[in-house]
């Protein structure tokens, strides 16, 4: 039941999709605050957490 | 800095009382297996030899950091000497560690989780309560994980010698014979990889601004250096006691072998349920500090003005790591090729190379400044 | 073929989506909040989770040792933590503050100038988006300001049928029957003369005899001078014991909503206001939620200077200040703020001052309601607020450094900051010797922990950790739930909840039936509920312990706190045993290490470490209880001389010694 499992992922997935808007945010906040280096880095952090977290979940899930 | 956290300050105590909790934790991990696998009957001289060469290196770089940067951390110190954007790659690269760190530790504890206490329950739920619950600590704060270390500090102490003590049935104290196990060879190598289960040394040049009273600092180090190992070192010698040592090389889990062996009567037994909560809290006290660790110095590093709206990210990015390797045995194995060996090198050598490179610079330039008036 | 059209419905609203989501991150919020997103309105709680602002903690109030100097001016505000602490970030959150404001009750807007209702002094105020909410506020003030007399009009008018005229007006006195304005004419002069009072509220008896009586029958005045004819009145006519010479209609309202007369004569410009307070209240009670056995039997009543005159009974000194502030708009309720000159930290009352002024509502009703004004975390489970009934805990509370609050008429007081540790004690304590002291302190500390995870500890062992009972009573167990329909959870929860029933009904059963009600509903329900098979008989045991543990909770607040994280608990422990247990303890532990009541750790003493007398777990002897706690951080740190028992050898040499450590510390 493979469509089963993809919604299941992807109700999984909502939760670091979540976060991952969190952090961009925080991103925007620091770059807000004039750190480019911050901002970035931020952003960074968010599209690796939510990679790892993306593959790792697809590998378990699927 | 306008967050609090940046400026927390914390009592000597509750310091001492988390970095023993922070180094104690390694006792319910695989530090006894993999100790026992280098010096077979002699692993439990393994922890004391380490804290030695721990507290070497920690009154050295203790006494740099008093004589030539009071009051500063080993960050400040790289800014100092090499520049901030040195500073930066400093803080990033033990940031990364301590991140690392916490994954390796969470998927360890994670499947201790699955393989004791709930074993129908997936890991992917064991871990992510685990993080929830770290990242919430983490989210308040060194004040507040100080403070709960300082809490549950007698839940340690009388736990551990309680198992120890409640064991007393089974002890075969032959069993530490040859004294010597493997050899003085293997027992002084072992000692000299594993020293870096002492990243207390690291921690405390981290946060040696928050604390309350910088001259305690010394004692804060000694205190969590000695008693761990003597934790360490007790709770080994009873394992060894209990099972051969060769038996001991393949236990993952030692903490749950002795406390399931305790029988003191029909009421006082099968106490491994009543451990859960000693080893639970302990593990959740370690990863929320390594945690809140690589949010701060990923702040010192990166400019970000506080720590806190990092820590979701960072506390899933800890989980999603901690369950990248296949199964434990791969996830053992790359905690102990790559963190335990580099681990030395970035938990004594880094502070030890910084804080050298910033003395003998500061000499240099009052030997300048001399000269020239 | 109808796939098509879906998928392009899908991609339809995932672009749809997807520019919402940019709405909502490109525009600051703070706009988000009156135009909406285009036409997608999406929640504010939603809008707050993914807020980013940490600029927050930094303002919290840290009490210490250093006095302020101008404490009431909000722009130097809490000792520690300065504007300067954050001016790198005070821009950027101040855009969002404004659009945060509604959501935290405008704490950001308190140290400005308008909420103080004062003039705003300190030149324009900055140019910065503004939510409509709080434009709403600002132009209800300005409108009220210019709605109120001007200084002018305040006065009181000089002839007795102006004066009068206004006070219909002002009382709505044709319609508005509880005000009584008797006129009649001073002495043999016949000078026209008025008093007002509220009938209820004052006492007729004062009136008729020492107002009434003596300037109509018994006065011999020789003064001519209109202007003056007030002197002879105060000083000679009126024998109240407490009277005023008012020259505003504030003063004259204030005055007679407060149950005083006010006495008008004509060619004044003057009223005196006669204290004759006099309105029904219940009399000095046994306290109801707090009895001792041994102890003072009294507690607070419905009336404000009854309360203010228990305390003093019991804390007769000078030093003892009682500064009485009032609160609400529509109708005003004394709040009186008590503690002690030269011992209390002055940063503390100018504080717990600071927060009640702070408070701008229609009607403040009961001391209930104020806690909740004040108090650190109003959203935490934990009280941060000790309410009390008993005047003899508010004194010894006080000689230890702590404020207490008194509001308007309620019965119980407040006393701030207050430490996990006080919530756990009663008074008794320390009138008892301190061996049974400790013992009741230790009893409650398991009955506490007891209380909230008896249940989930029941569900977990039963569930997960089946091995650790010993195999008879785990049989014994297994053939009791053999007849049991339900999983242990459900039985637990709806035990729990019966019991929960009987404690919130036993509140409202009237009293004569009362206590039968209460035995029938926990014995007979309980009985039957075993013999139809609902529930197995341990588990009755179970959860009785645990009422009875909740009651041996002092204070009610706290009860009720541990009655809701029982729930919690258990759920947690029907999914996940031991493990949750201990991971939802170590959550709970971290929040109450960084909870504050009023700058003070709520968990010290003991953690953060701070040099303390024996009395937290246990009571110390009150022999050697020599210094205040020092998280009080008060003016003075030595309550007794540290040799209280100089005529016994035993004790005076065990007090040098200890003595003698503390220095060599």
């Amino acid at each position: 039941m493979p469509s089963i499992t993809i919604l299941e992922f992807a109700l999984t997935m909502s939760i670091p999709l979540c976060i991952g808007f969190y952090t961009y945010r925080f991103g925007r906040w620091v770059g807000g605050k004039g750190s480019t280096i911050g901002s970035v880095s931020a952003y960074v952090l968010a599209l690796v957490s939510l990679s790892v977290s993306g593959l790792v979940l697809w590998r378990m899930m699927t | 800095m306008a967050n609090s956290d940046m400026k927390a300050r914390i009592g000597t105590r509750e310091l001492i009382a988390m970095m023993t909790l922070f180094v104690s934790t390694d006792t319910f991990l695989s530090f006894p297996q993999h100790a026992t696998a280098m010096a077979l009957e002699a692993a439990w001289m393994v922890p004391l030899l380490a804290a030695v060469i721990a507290l070497a290196i920690f009154l050295y770089v203790d006494n740099m950091l008093r004589k030539h940067f009071y009051g500063m951390d080993i960050v400040e110190v790289t800014v100092d000497t090499l520049g901030s954007v040195a500073g930066s790659v400093l803080a990033v690269i033990i940031g990364v560690y301590f991140l690392l760190e916490t994954a390796g530790v969470m998927r360890q504890f994670s499947e201790h989780v699955t393989t004791t206490v709930l074993p129908n329950t997936p890991i992917l739920v064991v871990g992510s309560m685990y993080t929830i619950t770290i990242g919430y600590i983490a989210y308040h704060g060194l004040e507040g994980i100080c403070r709960i270390a300082y809490l549950l500090m007698p839940i340690l102490l009388v736990g551990a010698v309680g198992l120890c003590l409640l064991t007393a049935k089974w002890w075969h104290p032959l069993m530490l014979l040859p004294i010597f196990g493997a050899g003085v060879n293997h027992i002084l190598f072992a000692a000299a990889s594993d020293a870096a289960v002492f990243m207390n040394v690291l921690l405390l040049c981290i946060v040696y601004p928050h604390a309350h009273n910088a001259r305690s600092l010394r004692r804060v180090g000694i205190w969590s250096i000695v008693v761990p190992a003597f934790l360490m070192a007790g709770f080994i010698a009873t394992y060894n006691m209990v099972f051969p040592a060769i038996e001991t090389q393949l236990s993952a889990f030692p903490l749950f072998q002795l406390a399931r062996i305790i029988y003191l009567g029909r009421f006082v037994q099968r106490m491994e349920s009543i451990f859960i909560f000693l080893w639970v809290t302990v593990a959740i006290v370690r990863m929320g500090m390594s945690l809140w660790a690589a949010a701060y110095l990923f702040a010192r590093g990166l400019h970000w003005p506080t720590t806190r709206p990092a820590i979701p990210a960072l506390a899933l990015l800890c989980f999603a790591l901690s369950l990248l390797p296949a199964d434990v045995g791969q996830a053992v194995n790359l905690v102990e090729t790559y963190l335990v060996a580099c681990g030395a090198a970035v938990v004594f050598g880094l502070p030890v190379l910084m804080v050298t490179l910033g003395a003998l610079r500061r000499r240099g330039d009052s030997k300048e400044r001399f000269g020239r008036a | 073929m109808t796939q098509k059209p879906r998928a392009i419905s899908y991609a339809g609203e995932a672009a749809y989506f997807l520019s919402s989501l940019r709405n909502l991150v490109l525009r600051p919020v703070i706009f988000d909040q009156r135009e909406g997103l285009g036409s997608v309105q999406i929640p504010a709680w939603i809008q707050a989770l993914f807020r980013v602002d940490d600029s927050l903690l930094a303002e919290q109030f840290v009490l210490t040792d250093e006095v302020v100097e101008d404490s009431n001016d909000p722009s130097k505000g809490n000792s520690t933590t300065g504007p300067s602490a954050d001016s790198g970030g005070a821009d950027a959150a101040g855009k969002r503050a404004a659009g945060r404001d509604q959501g935290s009750g405008g704490e950001s807007e308190a140290g400005s100038p308008a909420r103080g209702g004062q003039p705003d002094a300190r030149g324009p105020r900055p140019v910065r988006p503004v939510a409509i909410e709080d434009y709403v506020q600002q132009a209800q003030r300005e409108e009220d300001a210019t709605h109120q007399p001007p200084e002018q009009d305040d006065r009181l008018p000089a002839e007795l049928t102006e004066a009068k005229r206004e006070l219909s007006a002002l009382f709505h006195l044709p319609a508005n029957k509880d005000v009584v304005v008797r006129e009649f004419v001073v002495g043999r002069r016949r000078w026209p003369a008025l008093a007002v009072f509220i009938d209820g509220m004052a006492d007729k008896m004062v009136i008729n005899t020492h107002i009434l009586q003596p300037l109509m029958f018994l006065s011999e005045v020789a003064e001519d001078d209109a202007a003056r004819r007030m002197e002879p009145i105060t000083q000679a006519l009126l024998p109240g014991n407490q009277i005023e010479l008012v020259e505003t209609w504030q003063g004259v309202v204030s005055g007679v909503v407060a149950g005083s007369t006010v006495v008008f004569v004509d060619g004044c410009r003057q009223a005196v206001v006669v204290e004759s307070k006099g309105w029904e209240h219940r009399s000095v009670n046994l306290p109801r939620t707090e009895q001792v056995v041994r102890g003072p039997h009294n507690a607070f009543t419905e009336s404000f200077r009854a309360n203010t005159g228990l305390v003093r009974a019991f804390l007769r000194s000078e030093r003892l200040v009682t500064e009485i502030l009032s609160v609400g708009r529509v109708g005003k309720t004394d709040v009186a703020v008590m503690y002690i000159e030269g011992l209390t930290n002055k940063s503390l009352v100018d504080e717990v001052k600071r927060r009640i002024q702070a408070i701008d509502v229609d009607y403040l009703a009961d001391s209930g309601i104020l806690e909740q004004f004040i108090e650190d975390n109003p959203g935490s489970l934990i009280p941060q607020v000790l309410a009390t009934e008993r005047p003899d805990r508010i004194a010894h509370m006080l000689s230890e450094g702590h404020v207490a609050i008194l509001v308007g008429q309620s019965p119980y007081a407040l006393a701030v900051p207050v430490v996990l540790w006080t919530m756990v004690q009663s008074p008794e304590d320390a009138f008892l010797r301190f061996p049974f002291g400790t013992f009741g302190r230790i009893i409650r500390w398991v009955a506490l922990l007891a209380a909230f995870l008896l249940p989930a500890g029941y569900v977990a062992i039963t569930n997960y950790h089946s091995e650790m009972i010993p195999t008879d009573l785990m049989l014994a167990i297994a053939a009791s739930r053999e007849r049991v329909p339900f999983a242990v959870i459900m039985e637990v929860i709806m035990m729990e909840f019966a019991i929960e029933l009987i404690r919130e009904a036993g509140i409202r059963i009237p009293n004569a039936v009362g206590p039968t009600i209460g035995i029938v509903g926990a014995l007979i329900i309980g009985q039957a509920a075993v013999e139809a098979g609902l529930v197995s008989p341990l588990l009755v045991i179970v959860v009785a312990v645990t009422a009875l543990c909740s009651f041996a909770i002092p204070d009610y607040a706290l009860s009720y706190a541990v009655r809701i994280l029982r729930f919690v608990f258990l759920v947690c422990a029907a999914f996940f045993g031991f493990y949750a247990i201990a991971l939802l303890m170590c959550m709970l532990m971290v929040r109450l290490a960084v909870m504050k009541s009023f700058g003070v750790p709520l968990l010290s003493p003991l953690t953060p470490v701070t040099p303390s007398t024996h009395d937290v777990w246990v009571r110390g002897p009150v022999y050697k209880m020599n210094q205040r706690p020092s998280y009080l951080r008060t003016q003075t740190q030595q309550r007794q001389e540290p040799i209280t028992r100089a005529w016994s050898p035993f004790t005076r040499k065990a007090a040098r010694r200890s003595l003698f450590r503390r220095r060599n510390k």
